[in-house]
């Protein structure tokens, strides 16, 4: 053979060997993965037993409750949960008298636990769902344990069939449930990674996950920033997200905010968000009705009944979705009051529309009012938690990890 | 043939003194509509009062009252309103008290008019919610504005300040922004967003404030 032959041979036998491990590789990677994956939903030789209440109806009533609800037990056992069946869940409500299920107390949390063995709770909200025109959904999650009434997970997806429509809008999605499909598939991705932890040692250490930081031109327009907000504590400020009052059009956008303030804050090593089934119990409780927002007297309630360190509260005044082709806008205020110290330690003024920053063929452009606020959300949530001491750095400085 | 290129030159100079007389009729023209188009739009217009007796550092705390709305957008006083709190409050000058002690103070006190207060109201609303100052406003313009063939955003807000402890005046002022400008006019264009002028008339509020 000559010179030549043998270079090409080599060549060949090279490229394959490395194809070769590469696959493997990556077959390794998947097993790992899977592994970590079926690891952490996984104590012991059990799969985590997992509740999944019947989803949270926010979008003025247009939304299909029980093919979303379908939809995630199915997808929820894929991954490896052990799904309780959909018939105790609702024997629960109704033995209980349980209406609400955007969110759950601590009380009721124990008595899941007690009386059907489930170690934890999936809570679904659909912010929305439009059948036609093009189609658009939006769903706002999480995973509470029954054991701490910690939040294990917490993630939110917004689709719309427009999103990304194609060259001619040949990848425009017309069926709401091939839509629906894909939104719960994203939604649930982070878990299907191995992404959940499991609730050993959450009650000294709540479990924190990777965040975006938000994108630049959805920062808040204006904002305020005490020093107190960066102090280092002894602990994490446990943080409670009111109800927000709501002069949009759409009457449910108010909790829609408040919610998407909750699911990212959640999983942040420099708060510790708390359940927002217990703030509303607790709100409830005490016959607290904001007037403009929380007054010092309730939140000094808020203090003895629930710990709370941070109050959010806001008031949305804008929440336009216009349909299909139009430019969404979505305005809100944002303030922080230290319950301790009586004091505002952040305010923020939020305004975007849908196409800002958009320069060519609508790339960034975003579609819905939804998705639109949830990335206004998230910039704002990382202006508040940007300088404080996370808990991570805490273990870390401390020696704990 | 020197003469001949005289006379050619001779002629070719009239044509371009006539052209320049042209241009520069038309150019004074447009100056004209630039300048009459300029004092048509809006430029901030400066009212302001400080009274000559306050000590306006001793100011440590205030309230922002619901503003009033005079415009036609049925949310302007409050969005107008949130972004005076936070530009306030993130001048690190004074501490502006929540919306919601501001709110407890209304309803302990029964207010129907949160925006218009008397002097014995001011003191005792300060009192209940412990305030130095009381700031009321009211928003007379909040939208588009349109003139010939432009349109433009346009805010305009004014603002009082009354002291905690006699009630009285101490500093107003009014401005606004926005509007119709002089490049739009000629080249076109839809102005700046909404939000951009409303945060401009309130620092112009504020500058004023604190000069």
């Amino acid at each position: 053979m000559c010179g030549r032959q043998r270079l090409k041979t080599g060549l060949v036998g090279l490229l394959a060997a490395a194809a070769a491990m590469s696959l493997s590789l990556r077959a390794e990677d998947a097993a790992v993965a899977d592994e970590r994956a079926s690891g952490a939903l996984q104590r012991g030789s059990q799969a985590t037993r997992l509740a999944v209440l019947p989803a949270l109806d926010l979008a003025n009533g247009k939304a299909d409750t029980l093919v979303v609800d379908a939809l995630l037990e199915r997808r929820l056992g894929g991954i490896g949960f052990d799904v309780l069946a959909a018939d105790e869940v609702l024997a629960f409500l109704r033995r209980h008298r349980m209406r609400y299920t955007g969110g759950m107390t601590h009380a009721r949390l124990s008595e899941m636990r007690a009386e059907l063995s489930v170690e934890a709770v999936f809570v679904v909200s659909i912010d929305s769902f439009e059948v036609e025109g093009p189609p658009r959904v939006a769903l706002n999650a999480r995973i509470v344990s029954t054991e701490s009434g910690n939040i294990l997970w917490a993630g939110e997806v917004a689709a719309a069939g427009e999103e990304h429509p194609g060259v001619l809008g040949l990848r425009t999605v017309d069926d709401v449930e091939a839509l629906l499909e894909g939104a719960v598939e994203r939604l649930l991705a982070p878990l299907r990674k191995g992404g959940l932890i499991t609730d050993a040692g959450a009650v000294e250490r709540e479990p924190v996950w990777k965040h975006r930081p938000g994108r630049k031109g959805h920062r808040p327009k204006k904002v305020f920033r005490a020093p107190e907000l960066d102090e280092f504590r002894e602990r994490p400020p446990r943080v409670a997200v009111l109800p927000m009052e709501n002069n949009s059009n759409n009457a449910d956008a108010g909790g829609i905010l408040a919610g998407l303030f909750a699911t990212h804050l959640a999983g942040r090593g420099e708060v510790t968000i708390i359940e927002p089934g217990e703030v509303r119990r607790t709100l409830l409780r005490g016959r607290v009705i904001q007037q403009q927002g929380l007054s010092l007297p309730q939140a000094d309630f808020l203090r003895e009944m629930a710990d709370v360190d941070l109050a959010v509260s806001g008031r949305l005044m804008e929440f336009q979705d216009f349909g299909a082709g139009t430019v969404p806008r979505v305005v809100f205020s944002v303030w922080i009051i230290d319950v301790r110290r009586r004091s505002v330690v952040w305010s923020g003024y939020s305004a975007n529309l849908g196409d800002d920053g958009v320069v060519f063929f609508r790339h960034g452009h975003v579609a819905t009012a939804r998705a639109l606020a949830s990335s206004m959300v998230e910039a704002a949530v990382t202006s508040i938690v940007n300088g404080m001491p996370s808990l991570a750095k805490v273990g870390r400085d401390s020696g704990t990890r | 043939m020197g003469f001949l290129i005289e006379e050619f030159m001779g002629e070719r100079k009239n044509d371009f003194v006539g052209w320049a007389a042209r241009v520069a009729a038309v150019i004074l023209a447009l100056a004209g509509i630039v300048c009459d188009a300029g004092c048509s739009s809006r430029r901030g217009v400066d009212v302001t009062y400080h009274d000559p007796n306050m000590d306006f550092s001793l100011i440590q705390t205030a309230a922002v009252m619901p503003f009033d709305n005079l415009s036609s957008n049925q949310n302007a006083n409050e969005a107008v309103r949130d972004v005076f709190m936070t530009m306030l409050q993130a001048t690190g000058a004074v501490y502006v008290l929540p919306p919601g002690e501001v709110g407890r103070g209304i309803s302990r006190l029964s207010l129907n008019a949160p925006s218009q207060l008397s002097s014995e109201e001011t003191v005792q609303f300060a009192a209940i919610v412990g305030t130095d100052v009381v700031i009321t406003g009211t928003v007379s313009e909040y939208g588009q504005l349109r003139s010939g063939g432009s349109s433009a955003n346009v805010v305009s807000v004014s603002v009082k300040m009354l002291e905690a402890q006699t009630g009285r005046v101490v500093w107003s002022a009014s401005s606004s922004a926005g509007g119709v400008s002089a490049s739009d006019r000629v080249f076109g264009g839809g102005g700046r967003p909404m939000d951009d002028v409303t945060r401009a008339a309130v620092e112009k509020l504020l500058n004023r404030l604190f000069q």
